[in-house]
């Protein structure tokens, strides 16, 4: 099925205004937070097919379950920056 | 008629995009994003099929299939674990909880509707038994008769008796065994009740009547 562009769109502009989300539980470390948002990205992203957002999400799970904020930030940039490339 | 599915998914996202493949299928889905909300539909109406997030805001999804199975206008309603939680414990949880199936996420839509779709195929077939003429629909307790479109409605002992005797066919039922099959035995009632249910299907199943045989002094046979 191909993906009706008004869900893709809203996909995309979810995970734009999710970025700042995303920063701010990073720098509070809310680890809840982190895991709820990596979960669902693991899940959807590929399905919207963006593997990348999986992959990330799944990053992000992983993280928060161990408590690294390293490594979940070490990835967050490029991750941005998918996400705006995305947008334009 | 449309089957009717229930989603029960807080990813709003991802419950859009499965809606929209299975509506692409013909089918209806209605969705809800929280235990409590699912629990009051689960409890007022019936579905065809259930999909199920594990991960709820206010709760788990095994707590649901609980519910659901204890529901009676779902008991019987097949229910499919969507997750992204690909452990094994998670998935034999879920299948000892009681459900039917299990895909993780992200999945492919078209494999998802090919489970739905065989899922509900089956079902069908579970709910219904064929006699002759006759369609009997063990979920709703209603037949249907070839050639017309609307459903009969039988009391739940006549359609026990009429179930009883289609799914034996050419065996004859002495009205005693009827009697201890419907009724059971700590019940007093005379054989004349079993005549009397009798007259009363055969006058349901109107043009088709004639499968219930009579043998004399024996009891009933269906024969179509």
């Amino acid at each position: 099925m191909k993906i009706p562009e008004k869900l893709l769109q809203s996909y995309i502009n979810r995970r734009i205004e999710e970025l700042d989300q995303i920063e701010s539980a990073l720098h509070n470390k809310e680890y809840d937070l982190l895991f709820k948002i990596g979960h669902q990205l693991k899940g959807n992203g590929a399905m919207y097919g963006f593997p990348e957002i999986s992959s990330f999400g799944e990053l992000v799970e992983t993280g928060a379950t161990q408590h690294d904020i390293n490594a979940i930030q070490l990835q967050f940039s490029s991750y941005r920056n998918f996400i705006t490339k995305l947008s334009n | 008629m449309n089957k009717k599915i229930l989603m029960i998914e807080d990813d709003v996202e991802l419950s859009n995009l499965v809606k929209a493949s299975l509506e692409l299928s013909g089918l209806a889905v209605e969705t809800c994003s929280s235990m409590g909300a699912a629990i009051g539909k689960i409890n007022s109406e019936g579905f065809s099929l259930i999909l199920v997030d594990l991960n709820l805001p206010d709760g788990k999804g095994m707590d649901l299939l609980e519910q659901a199975l204890t529901n009676e206008k779902n008991r019987h309603t097949p229910m499919i674990i969507m997750s992204a939680n690909s452990d094994l414990s998670s998935k034999v949880d879920a299948f000892s909880f009681g459900a039917e199936d299990y895909i993780t996420k992200p999945f492919h839509l078209l494999e998802l509707r090919a489970r739905v779709e065989r899922r509900l195929a089956k079902q069908t077939e579970m709910d219904q038994l064929q006699a002759g003429p006759i369609t009997l629909e063990l979920h709703s307790q209603s037949i249907r008769l070839s050639g017309l479109k609307s459903p009969i409605t039988l009391t739940p002992r006549e359609f026990k008796i009429l179930h009883l005797l289609a799914k034996n066919p050419k065996q004859t039922f002495s009205r005693e065994m009827i009697l201890d099959k419907i009724w059971g035995k700590d019940i007093h009632v005379t054989t004349r009740t079993v005549d009397a249910h009798i007259c009363y299907l055969r006058k349901k199943l109107d043009r088709y009547c004639h499968v219930i045989r009579s043998s004399a002094g024996e009891g009933y046979r269906f024969q179509a």
